[in-house]
């Protein structure tokens, strides 16, 4: 339903006008989030300064049976943020006071638009920081964190974001204040906390979080492992895991990605080898050294072409430039591209692997590969061509067949990126009709309403035509 | 409470159980092979032996209208039907070279841990007496265990389970990956549910590696101090963190068997030098200890009153003068509190105060954004230990809890979702 003239005149009255936009350049603005697949613009967009005018303005959504979809910085790369079918877009990054870090109980407390990255830095000074950290943890917030349940590299020893969640607030989208968890950890009654995180902003807006906070370790070894081929490269990674050995991080990246940075950055990558691990182990000063003892002689058993540690905290900061920011490397040698989430047994690495290079053989594409090894969690990037519409159903139809791999070899076709509108469709894929009538059953009880972020997570109907139609929209 | 109680239901219904499960499935504290009713409530047990056993029974039980309950190795509270999950026990699946394990809810903690002991691996879950706690009922009690840091508890490492709700579906959630955000969350529905919303079959679960070292020791520390020198033996200041981190106040000292102001259990763990050092770094007075001994023997007359959830700053500041008080009332207090999660257990002591004591700290609880879970074993009613027992949950939470109830358990006949305590009369 379009916003009505008094809808836009309550919305405006709330915020203000530096609150609220339903011009066209502002609408445009929020029209994506990093799903290169798609561009919805909304009605309007709201960007409260506080609990309270969240609450009206949901209250206000309510009344007038608005639609809204939450949305943090926009780096979410399923589309989860998008207003499908129109209505109101919520911006929080207003929202992004750090209200308190308790060093003794190793607690933070924050809004929803503080940044990933500021939180650890303002928690460092204790000693302490936020282990998730996403790829893009230099600009998401924790407020879309706590909706995608996010992960990163470093979530290998340390969890996603379930784990380090105390605490919300939340405004239902009926407008009341729920508040679950606090300065604990779950167990007082039934886990909404639990529910609540990664239900991709559909079940209310969260307003405040209490996070635990996690002590640095003292001890850090990072090394560049390199490998003449990615199966040996995989066949170390489930090496390692089988004799319960758990870095801190365990990432591998292909040749073309490597090729990529290095063209970009000029790191200095091996740019022949097939793909090379990033492995960083902490912990205690004391062991750390035997530990990397241990690793270092699976890879040689792995048949390691090369190991190579960085010698200080430049060398170290380096390398995870260089990973994270191998995707935005691709831009200088594709137009577009698509990035996977996939997630497979670690044991079937080799295997999906092998799986993702045919596939983009198949559908004469080039695909570059960096996965969070340690987790089983595969980013495939394919590259495309926004303009030329038949590579975009190739890259859509290549996505596809990699997500549906990862399911068929008992995994998910996401692991941290979330479904939002992408992967909507894959969901029957891993869930027979009971549970897909009890996960909408879920979503009825958290939001009643039907307005929160309608369209999102559960399928809709249409399958891979609604592929199609996305891509025609993307080619037009 | 919609639901009949099996004996409302008439024979038809056990009849019809037993034809369904077998002669032997279903039990009652009249039986004579029955042997644990003791409190003199009746009540029954159903043993189904397999999955498909037990769906049988859900949904006879539906159909009957017929309250029920699922247990593990404890009991149904009075004219429920227990559904027992013993039947599964041992490992389903078991993937070592993957670090995953599918458990049947059934298994014993003692008994799953010997088994991947072999291993070497385990559960990340510890608890007082293992062999008397399933793994189902772990998780649905969302029990903490005291190595509980972030990422080690049972909570975070299940990666999926298989359950049947109260309307007999069988409805499997999550999966066997590390990572998985694929729709809503079938998991983490059924932990703290104690059971509202099911019975879980199975657990998938991610284990982890036994440690190459570790190490327990007790520290003398009063609540005043504590800040202080729990600061000077972890991260930053420590080599490495303690995965225990426990403070037991004066009455939990008393009941383990010293005297002190209260004492810090840590118990520190992984690469055997860095243990070591740890160890050499604590302050005169620290003993080596068994974290299970100490615990055992606070926890030996089984007189907890109950959990409470509360930061663990603002445990610290709340108990001291409570205990201080209600000792001059003659109860007998005592606390474990966990530094990490800010659970914590507390004992009242005899007397007809506790209850006005326990009214306080729940009281206390409220202001300050926690609860207190009064810890009523499955064979005692609720109402006999915390009389007046309410919800202290927001209108929000009430109706959101409401909706589950109705479609995970849609003729009522499941117990309803925990509470805590609010005010005891």
């Amino acid at each position: 339903m379009p916003l009505s003239p008094l809808a836009r005149s309550e919305l405006r009255a709330i915020l203000g006008r530096d609150g609220f936009f339903d011009d066209p350049t502002h609408r445009r603005i929020y029209d994506a989030d990093a799903y290169a697949f798609d561009h919805l613009t909304p009605d309007a967009v709201a960007l409260p300064r506080n609990v309270h005018e969240v609450v009206e303005v949901l209250r206000c959504c309510r009344r007038h049976e608005i639609p809204f979809a939450p949305r943090g910085a926009g780096t979410g790369l399923s589309g989860g943020c998008l207003t499908l079918g129109g209505g109101l877009q919520i911006g929080l990054a207003r929202m992004r006071r750090i209200l308190q870090i308790d060093p003794f109980q190793r607690l933070a407390r924050v809004e929803p638009g503080v940044i990933n990255l500021e939180l650890s830095r303002a928690a460092a000074e204790h000693g302490l920081g936020f282990a998730p950290d996403p790829s893009s943890q230099a600009a998401c917030t924790l407020g879309g964190n706590f909706a995608g349940n996010s992960g990163g590299p470093h979530c290998l020893k340390y969890g996603v974001m379930l784990p380090h969640v105390l605490g919300a607030k939340v405004i239902t989208p009926e407008g009341e204040l729920l508040e679950v968890g606090g300065e604990y950890d779950a167990g007082l009654g039934v886990d909404h906390l639990g529910m609540l995180v990664g239900s991709e902003g559909t079940a209310g807006i969260v307003v405040e979080l209490t996070l635990r906070l996690t002590p640095v370790a003292p001890g850090l070894a990072t090394l560049l492992v390199v490998f003449e081929t990615i199966a040996e490269a995989a066949a170390a990674v489930s090496r390692m895991i089988a004799l319960g050995i758990v870095p801190a991080a365990l990432e591998l990246i292909d040749q073309v990605m490597m090729r990529a940075v290095e063209e970009a950055f000029g790191f200095g990558f091996p740019v022949d080898a097939g793909a090379v691990l990033l492995i960083e182990i902490d912990g205690p000063l004391e062991g750390i050294d035997s530990e990397e003892e241990r690793i270092t002689e699976v890879c040689h058993e792995m048949h390691c072409r090369e190991i190579r540690t960085a010698r200080d905290e430049d060398e170290r900061a380096l390398l995870w430039k260089a990973r994270k920011h191998a995707f935005g490397a691709v831009g200088r040698i594709s137009p577009n591209y698509a990035t996977q989430d996939g997630v497979v047994p670690r044991v079937e690495i080799p295997s999906i692997c092998e799986f993702i290079y045919d596939t983009a053989r198949r559908n004469e594409l080039t695909v570059g590969v960096v996965l969070h090894a340690g987790d089983g969690n595969l980013h495939p990037a394919l590259f495309y061509d926004e303009r030329d519409g038949d590579s975009v159903e190739r890259a859509l139809r290549a996505s596809g067949e990699i997500l549906r791999r990862c399911i068929e070899l008992g995994g998910s076709p996401t692991g941290e990126h979330g479904v939002g509108m992408e992967k909507r469709e894959f969901l029957p894929l891993i869930f027979g009709p009971m549970e897909m009538d009890a996960q909408a059953q879920i979503r009825g009880a958290y939001d009643p309403t039907g307005l929160c972020n309608p369209g999102k997570v559960l399928p809709q109907g249409g399958g891979c035509q609604e592929l199609r139609v996305v891509g025609k929209q993307v080619q037009a | 409470m919609n639901g009949a109680s099996v004996q409302g239901s008439g024979d038809r219904l056990r009849r019809r159980l037993r034809a369904a499960l077998g002669p032997d499935a279903l039990m009652s504290t009249e039986d004579a092979a029955f042997t644990e009713g003791k409190t003199g409530h009746r009540f029954f047990r159903l043993e189904a032996q397999g999955p498909e056993a037990l769906r049988v029974a859900a949904s006879l039980l539906f159909e009957h209208s017929t309250q029920w309950q699922p247990v593990g190795f404890g009991k149904a509270f009075p004219q429920r039907v227990a559904l027992s999950t013993r039947g599964f026990s041992g490992i389903i699946d078991f993937w070592p070279e993957d670090l995953v394990a599918r458990i049947g809810a059934g298994t014993s903690l003692q008994e799953v841990q010997k088994l991947l002991g072999r291993e070497g691996l385990r559960v990340p879950a510890t608890a007082l007496h293992p062999q008397d706690h399933s793994l189902g009922a772990l998780f649905s009690s969302a029990h903490r265990g005291w190595r509980s840091g972030s990422n080690r508890a049972l909570r975070e490492s299940v990666l999926g389970l298989t359950a049947i709700d109260g309307g007999g579906r069988v409805l499997k959630g999550g999966g066997r990956v590390m990572k998985n955000v694929a729709g809503y969350d079938l998991v983490r529905l059924h932990h703290g549910a104690r059971g509202a919303f099911g019975v879980i079959i199975d657990l998938t679960i991610k284990l982890e590696a036994l440690p190459q070292s570790q190490s327990a020791f007790l520290v003398p520390a009063s609540s005043a101090g504590l800040a202080g020198l729990l600061s000077s033996l972890r991260l930053p200041a420590a080599s490495l963190d303690p995965v225990v981190q426990l403070w037991l106040d004066e009455g939990a000292c008393e009941k383990a068997g010293f005297a002190a102001d209260g004492a810090l259990l840590l118990q520190a763990e992984g690469w055997e030098p860095a243990v070591n050092t740890w160890a050499k770094g604590l302050p005169a007075g620290a003993r080596r200890i068994e974290i299970e001994e100490i615990l055992s023997r606070v926890d030996g007359d089984q007189s907890w009153w109950g959990r409470v959830f509360l930061g663990a700053s603002s445990m610290l500041k709340a108990w001291p003068p409570l205990a201080r008080r209600w000792r001059q009332w003659g109860l007998t207090p005592a606390l474990v509190l966990d530094l990490q999660s800010g659970h914590s257990r507390v004992m009242l002591g005899g007397g007809d105060e506790q209850i006005t004591a326990a009214s306080e700290l729940a009281g206390i609880c409220r202001e300050q954004g926690g609860g207190l879970f009064s810890e009523v074993s499955a064979d005692v009613p609720p109402s006999s230990t915390a009389s007046g027992d309410a919800p202290s949950l927001s209108t929000a939470r009430v109706a959101l809890e409401g909706r589950l109830k109705q479609a995970f358990d849609p003729a009522g006949l499941l117990p309803d979702p925990p509470r805590a305590v609010e005010v005891i009369s």
